[in-house]
């Protein structure tokens, strides 16, 4: 067995990943009553998490998954919309599947609460006569008169494993149509001198009961290879000759992932456990003919390696680079330029592979939010854009709480009761919005709601109160709202079902910005607001601009830099000092004073005038260094807590520099000119 | 990978597998068991990693296997053997060990 690789762990993973479907399948069924697609794909989803389970003896999980497949499947046989009370019991029963999932210790109160819900889906989908049971459903099908069966025989053929056809898969996909008798056989595999390890000798015999038609039996084996035979009763195109899938295959060659993911068949028993060639281990991943991408799962601590060794890479090519310009070898100036171009392609690479779609991240506040608009009686319409967009499956892991925090506020605090709502000539249902983009090199993640909007004059009267700032002090608009991310200023929070946490929005802040990211407020009275995650693409790598201030190295991140610019043509005056930068009068920022670095300095020094969100500010510093590409380090205990730094970086000769926050440089900057 | 050591248990030889049963692994696995052709041994799955249904093919070949021609091979119960058992149940296949010899 390989390091570490434990197939239980492998089954985890897609298994959440299959839920994370089924979650969204019934949310969409809450949406649409009738939508037999969602329907069909919840069923699939518990089918597949029930099969796979009792392959690795969660006998918890596999009972549980039963039950709800069993009601589900009650459900589709009877033709019905899905009840919304139907769409709420299967939405709890999510966090309980999640940890029978996770193989978490068994609460009583929780595995109470999880039979009460079970009981109620049954009842509801009239399946209630029926007592649970472990037992696989191979029976069972619903009364409809409109439920035909249907039978057939699948004779794989002797290369079916070798091609990389994984029956299981098919059995899991005709499961999905309907209740499935099955009976397979061992009779053909030969006796041991003539058998061949690698061939096919099983076979199986079925009957699928439910609403189905022989073309959606027949697609099942759409992609079996020639030599196999599927026969079906009564179907002619079929009968007699089996399906010649050869045609199939080879008209459909660039079979995508896609295809298998929208079919919800992928069948993690099989697909994750096994890994090796021609093992069958999963539909598209296996495509023997396919020409279009073929995918494998690869383990995440794997993947972090990876990126961390690229990460290394990058650092030696700028080690080599720089020894080749001081000896002045020009071969070897050569040898480091291809280097360095292969090394920025296996950068590009080994970050694309680290990045995942948000939906990850905003796919469970579908169901989040239900629940808590639920919890704090509002009525809330969720509308999530911008799912393609990819961030750094690291940043997704650390953004989760945040964004629940900041969700959840919007929904307690800004979107109004329904009746307050209609009063203020509202409808009834707040708007909440899920959104996310690429801006630059950043993604920004937002939240807006069309609630009541902050309200400054409390804010700031609650930051009096709480000794955040003085009666006197002025403040602009902004900086009373930015006033809610100020540690202290939130009350402390009691932990709820839905939050699980109880963090203020400085851990909100102080979270995001330990991504070198940033995340302000914008709002508007009786209007609603909006809450603006900005994040760096990726966490691995960073390209900036290397300046020097005395003795310290400092790192500025490309994306930030407008422009560089000489000192000697900036405006200054006294201690709020200010640049003409392309006519916009912009503050500095003198590095020098901002750390303490003694020296003496003139004014021609060079500026470098970054920009963060629509705030510009002129970085005073001694000397520019060049561009460099670094893996940064986090700064260790003693360094934790220093103002404006999110990191360290290594120069080629093992010089230590500081990856600048500019963020929080920018802030402090505006502040002081204001 | 799999590996295969092998053990007397109360005078019979038992063959001790640990690792993937797989596609890639069944050809390793039967030329292990295919040393003791015409002889009974017990054959016990460990730490079993990944698993399909070439691995549980061959799990059937061996119990179905008799003298001289192949190995008498007699399956010990294990949790690892319960995973293909799970299988074989999943896949409306008959139970393992209840196939008759030949």
């Amino acid at each position: 067995m390989g390091e570490s690789h434990d197939p239980v762990d492998v089954f985890r993973e897609e298994a959440h990943e299959l839920l994370q479907q089924f979650e969204e399948s019934v949310v969409g069924l809450g949406d649409e009553p009738d939508n037999r697609e969602f329907l069909d794909a919840a069923f699939r989803a518990l089918h597949t998490i029930k099969g796979s389970g009792s392959m690795f003896d969660l006998t918890d999980l596999t009972e549980f998954a039963h039950d709800m497949e069993t009601a589900f499947a009650a459900l589709r046989d009877s033709g019905q919309s899905a009840p919304r009370r139907v769409v709420d019991l299967a939405l709890e029963a999510v966090d309980h599947l999640e940890r029978l999932i996770d193989g978490g210790a068994s609460d009583p109160d929780r595995q109470n609460h999880a039979a009460l819900v079970v009981d109620e889906l049954r009842h509801l989908t009239g399946v209630d006569e029926e007592p649970a049971s472990a037992a696989p459903p191979r029976t069972g099908a619903g009364d409809s008169p409109e439920v035909t069966t249907i039978r057939g025989t699948y004779v794989p053929s002797a290369s079916t494993f070798l091609v990389g056809t994984n029956p299981i898969s098919l059995i899991s996909e005709l499961g999905s149509l309907g209740a499935l008798e099955l009976s397979g056989s061992v009779a053909a595999i030969p006796g041991w001198a003539a058998f061949d390890p690698q061939a096919c000798y099983l076979r199986w015999e079925f009957a699928v009961t439910g609403q189905v038609a022989p073309q959606d039996v027949g697609d099942v084996f759409m992609f079996i290879d020639a030599d196999s035979r599927v026969e079906l009763e009564g179907d002619d195109t079929d009968s007699a000759t089996g399906r010649d899938s050869g045609a199939a295959i080879d008209s459909d060659a660039a079979i995508t992932d896609g295809d298998s993911a929208d079919r919800g068949t992928s069948d993690p028993a099989t697909e994750g456990v096994a890994d090796a060639p021609g093992s069958g281990s999963g539909g598209a991943a296996t495509n023997p003919r396919g020409t279009g991408a073929q995918s494998i799962k690869v383990r995440t601590d794997r993947l972090d390696r990876m990126v961390n060794l690229v990460g290394e890479m990058v650092s030696l090519q700028a080690q080599i680079t720089l020894r080749a310009e001081q000896l002045g070898d020009r071969l070897m100036a050569a040898h480091a330029e291809q280097l360095e171009r292969l090394v920025r392609e296996a950068r590009g690479l080994s970050m694309d592979m680290h990045m995942v779609p948000v939906d990850r991240l905003f796919a469970p506040f579908r169901r989040h939010v239900r629940a808590l608009a639920a919890e704090l009686g509002r009525e809330v319409s969720l509308e999530v854009s911008g799912t393609d967009t990819e961030l750094d499956r690291n940043v997704v892991e650390q953004l989760r709480d945040p964004l629940l925090h900041i969700v959840r506020n919007a929904i307690d605090h800004g979107i109004e009761p329904p009746d307050r709502r209609e009063a203020a000539g509202k409808r009834r249902a707040g708007h909440l919005r899920l959104l996310a983009d690429y801006s630059g090199a950043m993604v920004r993640i937002r939240v807006s709601d069309d609630g009541a909007g902050l309200n400054r004059e409390r804010i700031r009267a609650r930051a009096v109160e709480r000794g955040i700032v003085a009666e006197g002090d002025h403040l602009t608009e902004d900086e009373i709202l930015d006033l809610i991310f100020a540690p202290g200023f939130s009350t402390a929070e009691t932990a709820t079902a839905v939050s699980g946490r109880g963090v203020g929005m400085d851990v909100v802040r102080r979270n995001v910005e330990a991504l070198s990211g940033a995340v302000t407020v914008r709002s508007t009275p009786g209007r609603g607001s909006t809450v603006e995650l900005r994040i760096p693409l990726t966490l691995a790598i960073v390209e900036g601009l290397l300046a020097q201030v005395g003795d310290q190295l400092f790192l500025i991140k490309l994306e930030y830099i407008r422009e560089c610019i000489d000192g000697r043509a900036a405006v200054r005056g006294g201690r709020r000092e200010m640049i003409d930068f392309r006519g916009e009068v912009v503050p500095t920022l003198d590095l020098a004073d901002f750390f303490g670095i003694a020296g003496d300095r003139d004014d021609h020094r060079p500026i470098i005038v970054i920009e963060a969100g629509d705030q510009r500010v002129g970085l005073v510093v001694d000397s520019l260094l060049g561009n460099h590409q670094s893996v940064v380090k986090s700064l260790g205990r003693l360094l934790a807590g220093l103002e404006g730094v999110s990191g360290a970086v290594f120069l080629s000769d093992g010089t230590p520099g500081l990856m600048l926050d500019i963020e929080r440089v920018v802030r402090r900057a505006i502040r002081r000119a204001s | 990978m799999l590996t295969v050591e092998t053990a007397d248990t109360d005078g019979q030889p038992r063959v001790i597998m640990d690792g993937d049963l797989t596609f890639a692994t069944v050809g390793d696995a039967h030329t292990a068991l295919s040393q003791y052709r015409g002889s009974e041994i017990g054959l016990e799955l460990r730490d079993l990693g990944a698993i399909d249904l070439a691995g549980l093919q061959l799990l059937y070949a061996a119990a179905q296997s008799t003298a001289p021609d192949g190995p008498v091979v007699t399956l010990v119960d294990t949790p690892a053997m319960a995973r293909f058992r799970a299988m074989a149940e999943y896949c409306g296949l008959p139970p393992l060990g209840t196939v008759p010899r030949g």
